[in-house]
This record gives structure tokens, sequence and C-alpha cells, in this order.
């Protein structure tokens, strides 16, 4: 049994695990305190220590305020390692690799969308498959093309006209990640992706119609587009069950490469390999491919959630639906980083985790240089969501990164139990909120209350720093996987 | 053979029980299929035979489980039950039924952590958290 942990507040928003034992770092949390005392009853902080074990880790193995318990690294966790003596851990990405939001913004108020608000769920629920065995009919990749979509990822899907090129300007890496080896990926894997490209899935994934409700900065909001009462579609997905059977292919290679390389684990979902390892250079091309493959999926899916506006409101409106931005919140990188004044060249972890990129940093598209990367934290389905940019304090303190959602508070069972006597798409609606869902467990383990209060996290991360709030999003229309 | 859920935050725990390896594969087949689709019926149509590529039974055990999760995703298979033979198992089931069948949770994948697997002369028991 690992022995207690040692943890010292720091100040109110910060929390030091102590190095102990096989720990090579601390751990950083950032919570308040009552957040803590939650933390308490679950391994979370456990798995924090965990991943200060791992070789080649720079600075502190962090936690975010939306914190939960995971396997292997926590949900919420960011971890950084030197691309010479660090390894890459299939672990610290997760299993849907490149889950991730986007945001659209649409040319309309939300008194606009309102009378036809059911109607656009509908639209959207029937355009994008969501639930068990979802597949497009429309849409079958053949072995090259899926190739094609592995290398190329969004720019694919705006190739075959999915999108255009401004859309790419408005994603992480303009949608396309370099590294990329198709080859690496197992036929299994395409196997399992081969139907579900512009498909949502399912557990926490969405499409959600939401709209501007506040604003915190102003000019940050203008420069986004996003005015009070404008009608925005976040959309919430990620690589799929190609990205989990590439996780899970190379989880089976890298239990046996840690032991090759003799790093000790505290945990076998921790399993890794050094970076320069034949081993870890199969799962970064893997990765990368799996990755470009979720940007592709919600690529497809922003086609379908404007052709469903389209339906209702016209071409000129679908037209007028511009991408905000589109970020990763379960990937590694190979990003630069200043580490006691000394730049460094890191694999950055983020296991539920967004990039936060400060005003004026060289990775940013020339329309978000001055402003910081967009950042969208979703809230859950009842209440509300937000939109952040990213600090310079991010980038000297967490590896330019900030949290990634509310986190779970109940379990998905506890959660039921709570949900089983009421109706829940019924009270949602007499808040102004139809949802649809592929079941009714999906609805009942999602409900409000199973997630903390994402303001709570979002007040959390703006307080320390390292994420600066611009505005907040209330939904009106949700579809659920 | 029985199996319980446990607790966990975001994903799903369970333990399972068997007295032997065979009613150990067919507590995980019934987890399974509670998993995904409740107490919906689940009749044998079909049969997938799933190999096994080592000599690990801990190893094994959670290869098969983890071909459960891919036969769901990929063909949208589901369980009712397991016979393990010489060099695998085959698994009975039916492809989900959006009339008959009840959809719960789609499981992403089987996870390492916190995975136990024991055997000794009173039976076999083990410990798995799915990924959702």
């Amino acid at each position: 049994m690992a022995p207690a942990l040692e943890i010292r507040q720091v100040d109110a928003y910060r929390w030091r695990i102590l190095r102990q034992g096989g720990m090579r770092t601390d751990g950083l949390v950032f919570a308040d305190a009552e957040m803590m005392q939650e933390l308490a009853g679950d391994q979370a902080l456990q798995q924090v220590a965990n991943v200060a074990h791992l070789p080649g880790i720079v600075g502190p193995s962090i936690a975010m305020p939306d914190i939960h318990w995971g396997y292997g690294f926590p949900i919420g966790g960011v971890a950084a390692f030197d691309h010479l003596d660090g390894v890459i851990s299939p672990g610290g990405v997760g299993y849907d690799i490149n889950c991730g939001v986007r945001l659209l913004r649409v040319p309309l108020a939300v008194g606009d969308v309102r009378p036809r608000l059911r109607e656009i769920v509908d639209a959207l629920y029937a355009r994008i498959p969501s639930g068990v065995g979802s597949a497009r009919s429309d849409l079958r990749l053949s072995g090259p093309e899926m190739d094609h979509v592995l290398k190329l990822g969004a720019r694919w899907a705006v190739g075959r006209g999915y999108g255009t090129e401004r859309d790419l300007e408005c994603i992480e890496a303009e949608g396309t990640l370099p590294d990329a080896e198709p080859a690496y990926v197992s036929t299994k894997a395409k196997t399992r992706g081969r139907g579900q490209l512009g498909t949502v899935g399912s557990g926490n994934h969405f499409v959600e119609v939401g709209y501007v409700a506040e604003r915190f900065d102003n000019d940050a909001a203008d420069r986004l587009g996003l005015s009070p009462g404008t009608v925005t579609v976040f959309i919430h997905s990620g690589s799929r069950g190609l990205g989990h059977q590439v996780c899970d292919d190379h989880l089976d290679v890298m239990v046996a490469a840690a032991a090759k390389y003799h790093i000790d684990l505290p945990d076998r979902q921790l399993c890794c390999a050094p970076l320069e390892s034949p081993e870890a250079q199969a799962y970064w091309g893997a990765m990368n491919a799996a990755a470009n493959f979720a940007f592709a999926n919600r690529q497809l899916m922003t086609h379908h959630a404007r052709r469903a506006f389209a339906d209702l409101f016209g071409d000129e409106v679908a037209e007028g639906m511009d991408l905000v931005y589109d970020v990763a919140h379960n990937i590694a990188k190979l990003e630069e980083h200043v580490v006691e004044g000394r730049p460094r060249t890191l694999c950055v972890h983020r296991k539920g985790a967004t990039r936060a990129l400060p005003p004026g940093h060289g990775e940013l598209h020339s329309r978000f240089r001055d402003l910081g990367q967009p950042v969208f934290i979703p809230g859950d389905m009842g209440r509300y969501s937000y939109v952040l940019v990213g600090t310079e304090a991010a980038s000297q303190e967490t590896f330019a990164s900030t949290c990634h959602g509310a986190g779970r508070r109940l379990s998905r069972h506890a959660a039921k139990r709570v949900a089983r006597p009421r109706n829940v798409p019924r009270e949602l609606e007499a808040d102004g909120i139809i949802v649809r869902a592929a079941s009714r467990a999906t609805v009942d383990e999602e409900i409000p209350e199973a997630y903390k209060d994402v303001s709570r996290v979002v007040g959390i991360v703006h307080a320390a720093g390292i994420g600066r709030r611009v505005a907040q999003l209330k939904p009106i229309g949700v579809v659920k996987g | 053979m029985s199996f319980r859920l446990l607790p966990h935050t975001a994903d799903l725990r369970a333990a399972l029980d068997g007295g032997s390896l065979d009613e150990l594969y067919s507590a995980a087949t019934a987890l399974f299929r509670e998993i995904v689709v409740g107490q919906s019926s689940v009749v044998s149509r079909e049969e997938r035979f799933v190999p096994c590529p080592t000599s690990d039974q801990a190893e094994e055990f959670f290869r098969f489980v983890r071909e459960l999760v891919y036969l769901y995703d990929a063909e949208s298979f589901v369980p009712c039950g397991a016979r393990r033979v010489g060099n695998g198992t085959v698994v009975d089931g039916e492809r989900f039924d959006q009339v008959r069948h009840e959809s719960h949770h789609h499981p992403k994948a089987l996870t390492r952590h916190a995975f136990v697997f024991e055997q000794d002369v009173h039976g076999c028991r083990a410990e798995l958290v799915f990924d959702l």
C-alpha cells in the first residue's frame, strides 16, 4: 500500500504533493480547499503522485481543478517529459486520443432560434449519428482514403468539401499533425473507425446549441465574434473507436517496453517507453494519426451541423457559421518551453487538460496571436460553459495548460440512482433546454448534478492566472451520445 | 459465478468471482452484457471466436474481456455466453437490436489500471475498470 501523501497548501488555489518514495518531483494541484476535501475520497491525488515517478519528468506532475480519478494518469493531469531522457505514455493521453471541443458561432440571436429549437435539435440528431454502433451510412472510408484522413486530418475533410480554409486557421495545428504515420495504426483500429467519421459517439460527448449569456472581457469576446445573445454550437468528440484501439494496441507494446527499459511503474496503466525508442516512435506516429482522425471527425460534424441549420434557416446562415476555435484535451505534443530560464523541448502530456498558449506565441495563427489561444470549458448540460484565453502565467507554470471541463462528482451509477425517479428531459425543458439522446441511461448519467459546477473550476483557473475568462455560454439544445 | 459493480467516479469498475476459470469467463460475459444492454434479453444467434495468444492466464483473461469491447464497438455484437475451448474462447450472442435491446453504456476500452486476477483452490476472482 502506498504511503499517505504529504500535501502542503501553497496559496488559496495551489497545493503541493511533496516528493517522497520513488517520486522524482512534486505534484502541483490547482484547487480550492473544498475541492481538496472532496478529492480525499478517491485515488486522483495518488495518481498525480504516481505520474511523478516516471523518468525524465520536468517540473511538477500537475493537476487541474477538474481533476478526477482516471486510469494511470488522473483526468485533468498535465506532465512534461524531456525529449532526450523522458518518456511517452499512452495512459497520459488516454483512450480517446484528441478528444476535444470546437465552438461555432451562428449568425443568429437566441430569440431567432428559440421558436424552432426542437426542430434544430431534431435536425442535428438526425444528421449526426450518436449512441451505440453509430456510423454514417453516407461515408464509409476505403483503405487508401482512411490513410489520407490519418495523414491530413481536418485538411482532408476541407479538401472533400466539408468546410473552408478559414476553418483550418481556427484549429490547433490547423487540423493536421505532420508526424502522423498511418502504418502504425492497426487494421483493427482502422476497422473500428471506418464508419465512425462524423459521429458523436457516446458517454459525455455531445453537440450543444447555446448562446452568449455573459461576457467578462468585451474586447476578447468581440475579437472572437461572441456578441451578447449570439447563438453558438459546441461539438465535443474525439477519435472514436479508432483512437481507443490505437491506445489499446500500443499499451500492449508499452507494457513490454517498460520492462525492457527497466522502468518501475506504480501502476501498469502508466506503461511507457523512452521517447527515442522504436516503441515510442511507433506510438507517436499512431497517436498523431488518431489525432488527425479526431480533427477530421469534428470537421465533418461541423459540416453536418451547418447543413442542419441550412435546412431550417437557409444557406446564408450556414455559410455564416464561423468556427471560433478547436482545441484538443487528450493529447501529447512536442513543445518548446522555458524551464528555469532555459528553453527545452518537452513532450507535454495533457489528459483532460487544454493547451492554453499565451498572447504572442509563435504557434498561434496570426488571427489569435495578440489575443492568446481560445480555450473552451464545457460544463454540464443544464448550466453553462466558458470561453477563456491562454495566459503568460500558464506558459510559465503549467506548460501552457489549463482545465478542460467540469469534472464528475457523482459516479455514473450514483447519477442514475438520483435520476431514476425523475424525468430529466422534462426538467431541462422547463428550464428552456431541449435534450435528445440515444438512450435514457445517457441522459440520467449526465444529469447536471453529476458534475462539479464548472464556474468553480473556471473561477480557480482564472484566479490562479492559468486561464483568462472571456464569456459564459448557456445551453438551449443538446444532442447527447 | 457473480459480478458486482464497485465505486468509481467517472468510469466503471467491477469485481467478478467464479468457482473455476470457466465460470470467471462466464461472469465476465454476463457483466459485459449487463454493461451494454442492462437486463435486455440477449439470445445466441451468432458466435465469435476469441483466440488466446498467450499462456499467461491473467493476460489471456484480460485480452478476452478486451475483445468483447472490440466486438461491441466494431460489430455491435452483444455476448450472452462463453465457452473456453483449446486455443481460445467461443462467444455466443447477437448484434445489438434497437427494438429489443436497451442501450446502456458503450465502453471505450478495458484499462490495465487496477486490473486484478487471482486464482486459487477456491476459484478465481478479477477486478476490471472499463473506460466509458
